[in-house]
C-alpha cells in the first residue's frame, strides 16, 4: 500500500520539476533583459594601497552592458556603492559593512580598508541607483598579510605592582617553612636532649 | 560519594595547566631554598617568576586569534529572559543557576528597564587569585573559565566576583543527555554537584563559529558576541558590526568599571539608563 | 608575679578581697592531677556517651550533607557562606584563649597562671582541630580536599590556602607547646601509675608516658634545656596566633563586598579570638574544677583575673565594632549604607543587638561590679561571650554574603534590583555545630584520662620557694616562669622527689 503511494508521489513530482525546468529555460530564453545584459556590470578587485601597504584598496568598476541598449550609454555615475567582508569566523560568515562610495563618471568607486585580521578577505560590493533598484554586486577574495594589533591585553598594565605582592608571598612562604622548620626542631632538640647518653652524661657530671 | 582522581582537563584549560606546572617548579625551588631559612630574601626570584598565580593572571605572550567580548545593548532589550532560558536548557542548569540574569533596573524618573549580566569576563578577574587550588584560569583568547574536576567548592570566587555571576552546585546537577562536546571547561555540561559553575561564553562553540545560545536566540538582538581581535561583533539576528566604531559611536560603558577588573563586557545605554558604578565598600 | 614571692598564697589576688586559700600540698598537687588518670567517676562513662552520640549525630548529619549537596545545609547562591565559615572562625577563635593565654602569662611570669596552664593548652589543643574540621564541611567537594596539601595545585595568591597554611602551622604548634611542659609530668605520671595496673588504658598510658617522657630527669642541662623551648614557643606562638586569625580575615577581607572589604578585620578577628578563648578558658576551667574536684588549686580569683583579661577585650572588640560601623555608615557610599543599616537596624538587627547586649555590655558589667566578680560571675559571662560572639559572626559572615551586587543606582538598599538573600537554617549545619561543640569536653575527659590535668612540675616549682632557691644557680632559667621541677640536683635525687608521698598514690607502688 505504502509503495504504491509513494511511487505515485515520485511520478507526479518528476513530472512538476520537468515542468518547471522547462518554463525557466523558455522564460530566460525571451527576455534579455532578465538576463542582465542591459544593466551595467559591477566588477571588484582588491589590490595593496599604493600608499599604505597594510591597507587594501576597494575598487568597483562599474561597465556598460555588452549589449546595446536603445537609449544609447547608461550613465555610470552617481550610483552608491557599498562594501562589505565577510566574517567568516562566525558561522554563515555574516556581512560586515565598511562603508559606501558614489562612483564618479567612469564608473568608479573606490574605499581604502584596513583589514582587522590577517588572512582571507572576503569583499562584496553592492551597487544600488538613486532610485534605489539594485545594480547588481560583485565579490573578491585578497589575503591580508598583516592586520594591525586591533586589541592589545592590558593585564600586565593593570598591576604594575603585582611583583610586590609575589614577593610578599615568598617571603611569607620562606617564613613558614621556617616555622615549621624551628619547632620540629625543638621538639627534636629536646628529644635528644633527653636522650638516655646525655642523661646519663649529665647526672655524671653532676654526682 | 567519593569521586576518583579529577580527570585531566580538557584542551581548553591547557594554559592553565601550563600555569600549574610553571608554578610547581616555582614552588618547589622557593620551598627548597625556604628551607634553608636564611636564604628567605634569596628564593624570591624563584617563587616570583613562576608562582602559580602570577601564571594564571599574565596575558600569554603569544597572540590569541580571538579575543572575545560581548556588547549589551539595553535600548533593545525587553526582559523577556529568552537569554536566560536558553542557557539554562543548553547547560542543563537548574531554574535559579541563573549564569545569565536579566535584572530589573529603575531609572532617575522611576521607569523600569532590563539589564542582562553574564560573566564580565574581566581582564583582570578577581575570583582568579582567591582559589586555593587553582581551579578558575583565564584562556589566552581572554575566557575566565572554572576547572570543575580542580574545584572543591571553598566558594571565595563567589566571594571575590563583584558580579554576583558565579552560581554554585548545591544539590547534583540536572542530567544531561550525550554532548556535542566533551565535559571540560569550556563545555561544563553536566555541571559537576558541589562545584562553582558559571557563564562560560558557550566556549566550546565559538571556535565553530556559532554563537553562545544566549546571543542566538534573543530576539531583540541585544546581545552581540564580539572579537576584539578582528573587531568585529555580530547580533543573532545577523547584524554586525566594527566593534570599536560601534562601542564608540554610542558611548558603550563597562559595569562598576571603577573596581578595576577590566570587564570585556560594554553596555550600551539608553535614554535615561544607568549602571551601578560606584566603588563598594572602599 | 613577684619574683621574690612566686607562692600562690603570697598572691596579688588578695587585693581583690577574695578568698585566699592555702596551696594544696605538693602530694595534694600530684594525686589531685593524676586523680583523673588512675580513678573513673562515675559520671565519665555517662558523660561520655552522651556526647559521643551528639558527636555521632553530627558526623550523621555530615553524611548527609555530602550525599544531597550543601542545599541541604541551608546554602544558595545569595547566601554562599554562612554557618560553617562562622563556626570555623568561632571555633578557632576559641581555640586562642589556651594558647595564647598561657603563652602571655608564662612570658609575663604570671605566677598564678600554674594551675590553668595545663587546662587552657589542653582546651586549645582539642578545639582548634575540631575548629580546622569545619573546614570539611565548609567544602563543597569534601572528597578533593587532598588537593589542598597537593603543591602543584597550590595558588599563593589564595588568602585560603594561606588560611591552610597559618592553621596547620598553628595546630603544630599549639601541640609543641602543649608537649613541651607534659614532659616532666609525664615523667612523674609514669612513677605514679602502678607498673601492674590492669586495663588496656593503662597499658596505654605507660607507653605514652615512656615515648613521649622521654628520659626526664630533671638535671640542670636538661631542665636548661626544656625551659628555653618553652621560653622558644611561648614567644613564637603569639605572633603566630595572630597571623592566624589575620589570615582567616583575609579570606573574607579581599573581596570587594561592603561589611566584607573593611581593613579592621584582621585586628577585628584576632581580639574577638582572644576574647572568646579567655572565656573557653574560663568555661573549661569551672568544669574540671568542679569535677575533678580541683577547689584547692583553682581559686575564684582565677576566675576573676582571667574574667578582667576577658572584659578587657571584649571592651576593646566592642570599641572596634563601634569604629568599623561609624566609619562605614559614615562614608554612605550605597553599599556601605545599605550593609551598615541592615545589620543595625534591617534584617540582621536582632542577631546583632543580640551580641551587643550579651557580649558588648553584659560581660563588663558583670566584672565592673563587686558583688558579680565572682567565679559564677565570671563563667556566666564567658558563657554569654562565647555564645554571643558565635552569633556576632553569624553577624559578620551572613550579610556580606547575601548583600545584592546589582542593583539599580538610584536604589541605595537594591530594592528594585537586588533583593537581599536569605540564609535558612536547617537541622544539617546546626546538628554539625553542636556535635562540634560537645566534641570539646568530649576529647578533654579524653586527654585528662592519659595525662595530668595539672602541670604538677610547674606548680610546685612555683611553690617550693626553698627548692627553687637550690636551682638558682641554673644560668638561663628566671626564677617564677616557665618550667622548673622541684625535684632539682641531678638525676638520683628524682625518685626522692618524685615518688609518690602518700598512702593514697602508693597505691600501686613502684
Amino acid at each position: 500500500m505504502s509503495r504504491v503511494l509513494s511511487s505515485k508521489v515520485a511520478l507526479g513530482g518528476w513530472i512538476i520539476s520537468s515542468l518547471a525546468l522547462a518554463a525557466v529555460v523558455v522564460l530566460a530564453w525571451a527576455s534579455p533583459a532578465w538576463a542582465g545584459t542591459t544593466t551595467p556590470v559591477l566588477r571588484l578587485a582588491a589590490e595593496v594601497a599604493p600608499h599604505d601597504p597594510g591597507a587594501v584598496e576597494l575598487l568597483a568598476t562599474l561597465e556598460q552592458p555588452r549589449e546595446p541598449v536603445s537609449s544609447g550609454r547608461v550613465s555610470l555615475g552617481g550610483v552608491s556603492v557599498s562594501f562589505s567582508v565577510r566574517v567568516e569566523e562566525f558561522s554563515g560568515a555574516p556581512l560586515l559593512a565598511l562603508g559606501t562610495a558614489k562612483t564618479d563618471a567612469a564608473g568608479i568607486a573606490m574605499l581604502t580598508y584596513r583589514p582587522t585580521w590577517t588572512g582571507r578577505q572576503a569583499f562584496v560590493a553592492t551597487a544600488t541607483n538613486e532610485a534605489g533598484t539594485s545594480l547588481g554586486s560583485a565579490t573578491t577574495t585578497f589575503i591580508a598579510k598583516s592586520s594591525p594589533q586591533s586589541f592589545a591585553g592590558t593585564v600586565e598594565a593593570v598591576r604594575p605592582d603585582g611583583a610586590i605582592g609575589q614577593a610578599v608571598a615568598g617571603v611569607l612562604l620562606s617564613i613558614v617553612a621556617l616555622i615549621w622548620i624551628v619547632l620540629l626542631a625543638v621538639v627534636v632538640r629536646v628529644n635528644l636532649g633527653l636522650g638516655p647518653s646525655r642523661a646519663a652524661e649529665s647526672s655524671g657530671l653532676k654526682s | 560519594m567519593i569521586h576518583g582522581e579529577p580527570k585531566r582537563p580538557g584542551s581548553a584549560c591547557q594554559p592553565g595547566q601550563e600555569g600549574a606546572t610553571l608554578g610547581r617548579r616555582g614552588f618547589l625551588r622557593g620551598a627548597a631554598l625556604g628551607g634553608l631559612g636564611l636564604a628567605a630574601l634569596g628564593s624570591l626570584g624563584g617563587v616570583i617568576d613562576a608562582s602559580p598565580s602570577a601564571a594564571a593572571t599574565q596575558q600569554p605572550p603569544a597572540k590569541a586569534a580571538h579575543q572575545w567580548a560581548m556588547v549589551i545593548d539595553l535600548r533593545y532589550c525587553n526582559g523577556c529572559k529568552l537569554c536566560t532560558a536558553a542557557c539554562e536548557a543548553a547547560h542543563y542548569l537548574h531554574e535559579d543557576q541563573t549564569w545569565i540574569d536579566v535584572f530589573t533596573m529603575r531609572n532617575a524618573s522611576g521607569e523600569s528597564y532590563f539589564m542582562p549580566r553574564p560573566c564580565m569576563m574581566c581582564e583582570d578577574p578577581p575570583c582568579v587569585p582567591v582559589c586555593p587550588v587553582s581551579a578558575n584560569f583565564r584562556t589566552d583568547e581572554g575566557l575566565t573559565l572554572v576547572n570543575q574536576s580542580r574545584c572543591i567548592g571553598t566558594r571565595i570566587c563567589m566571594n571575590a566576583c563583584p558580579y554576583q555571576a558565579r552560581y554554585f552546585n548545591w544539590s547534583s546537577p540536572r542530567p544531561a543527555p550525550r554532548q556535542p562536546f566533551p565535559q571540560e571547561p569550556a563545555w561544563p555540561v553536566p555541571q559537576v554537584e558541589g562545584t562553582v559553575g558559571k557563564c562560560v561564553f558557550c566556549a566550546a562553540m565559538l571556535p565553530a563559529g556559532k554563537l553562545p545560545e544566549c546571543i542566538s536566540r534573543c530576539p531583540m538582538g541585544v546581545l552581540y558576541l564580539g572579537d576584539l581581535e578582528t573587531d568585529v561583533a555580530v547580533n543573532g539576528l545577523g547584524n554586525t558590526v566594527k566593534l570599536s566604531q560601534f562601542l564608540a559611536d554610542h558611548d558603550a560603558v563597562k559595569f562598576k568599571e571603577s573596581y578595576g577588573t577590566h570587564p570585556r563586557v560594554f553596555y550600551i545605554l539608553g535614554h535615561g539608563q544607568d549602571l551601578d558604578t560606584d566603588t563598594e565598600g572602599a | 608575679m613577684s619574683k621574690e614571692n612566686p607562692s600562690i598564697a603570697e598572691d596579688h589576688a588578695c587585693d581583690l578581697g577574695e578568698e585566699v586559700t592555702e596551696p594544696g600540698e605538693l602530694a595534694d598537687v600530684r594525686a589531685s592531677a593524676m586523680r583523673p588518670v588512675l580513678e573513673t567517676p562515675r559520671w565519665w562513662w555517662p558523660a561520655v556517651l552522651v556526647l559521643g552520640a551528639i558527636v555521632v549525630l553530627g558526623i550523621v548529619a555530615w553524611v548527609v550533607q555530602v550525599a544531597d549537596g550543601l542545599g541541604v545545609a541551608g546554602y544558595n547562591d545569595r547566601a554562599f557562606w554562612s554557618i560553617y565559615e562562622a563556626d570555623l572562625v568561632a571555633f578557632i577563635g576559641v581555640s586562642y584563649g589556651g594558647a595564647v593565654v598561657s603563652a602571655i602569662l608564662r612570658i609575663t611570669k604570671a605566677a598564678w597562671r600554674a594551675p590553668l596552664t595545663r587546662i587552657a593548652e589542653a582546651t586549645a589543643l582539642v578545639t582548634l582541630p575540631v575548629g580546622m574540621l569545619f573546614i570539611v564541611p565548609h567544602l563543597g567537594s569534601p572528597w578533593k580536599i587532598w588537593e589542598l596539601v597537593w603543591p602543584p595545585y597550590w595558588n599563593l595568591s589564595s588568602p585560603i590556602l594561606w588560611d591552610f597554611f597559618a592553621v596547620s602551622t598553628y595546630l603544630l604548634a599549639t601541640a609543641v607547646f602543649f608537649y613541651l611542659p607534659l614532659i616532666p609530668d609525664l615523667k612523674i605520671a609514669q612513677e605514679w601509675l602502678d607498673p601492674n595496673r590492669p586495663g588496656l588504658r593503662s597499658r596505654a598510658c605507660r607507653r605514652i608516658y615512656k615515648a613521649l617522657g622521654g628520659n626526664w630527669t630533671g638535671s640542670a642541662p636538661q631542665r636548661r634545656l626544656l625551659h628555653g623551648a618553652i621560653g622558644l614557643v611561648a614567644i613564637m606562638i603569639i605572633p603566630m596566633a595572630v597571623s592566624v586569625h589575620s589570615v582567616l580575615s583575609f579570606a573574607f577581607a579581599s573581596s570587594s563586598r561592603a561589611g566584607y572589604l573593611e581593613t579592621i578585620f584582621p585586628v577585628y578577628f584576632v581580639v574577638a579570638a582572644l576574647y572568646t578563648g579567655v572565656a573557653l578558658v574560663v568555661l573549661s576551667i569551672a568544669a574540671c574544677r568542679r569535677l575533678w574536684h580541683l577547689e584547692a588549686f583553682i581559686h575564684s580569683r582565677h576566675f576573676v583575673r582571667l574574667g578582667f583579661v576577658m572584659v578587657a577585650f571584649g571592651a576593646v572588640y566592642l570599641y572596634l565594632t563601634f569604629t568599623e560601623y561609624l566609619i562605614d555608615g559614615y562614608s554612605g557610599t550605597s553599599g556601605n549604607a545599605a550593609w551598615v543599616h541592615q545589620v543595625l537596624l534591617g534584617r540582621y538587627w536582632i542577631p546583632f543587638w543580640f551580641y551587643f547586649v550579651a557580649a558588648g555590655v553584659v560581660p563588663i558589667v558583670i566584672m565592673a561590679f563587686r558583688r558579680t566578680r565572682t567565679a559564677r560571675g565570671a563563667v556566666v559571662a564567658s558563657g554569654l561571650v562565647v555564645f554571643a560572639m558565635w552569633v556576632k559572626r553569624l553577624v559578620i559572615v551572613i550579610p556580606p554574603a547575601t548583600e545584592p551586587l546589582v542593583r539599580s543606582p538610584l536604589s541605595a538598599g537594591g530594592v528594585l534590583a537586588g533583593n537581599w538573600g536569605t540564609y535558612h537554617f536547617t537541622w544539617v549545619p546546626i546538628s554539625i555545630t553542636v556535635a562540634a561543640t560537645a566534641a570539646i569536653p568530649l576529647l578533654l575527659l579524653v586527654l585528662f584520662r592519659f595525662v595530668p590535668i595539672l602541670p604538677i612540675a610547674e606548680m610546685e616549682e612555683l611553690a617550693g620557694p626553698e627548692e627553687r632557691a637550690e636551682s638558682v644557680a641554673v644560668p638561663g632559667l628566671s626564677s617564677g616562669d616557665g618550667f622548673r621541677p622541684a625535684a632539682a640536683l641531678g638525676g638520683r635525687s628524682l625518685a626522692a622527689s618524685t615518688s609518690p608521698p602518700s598512702a593514697m598514690g602508693e597505691e600501686g607502688g613502684r
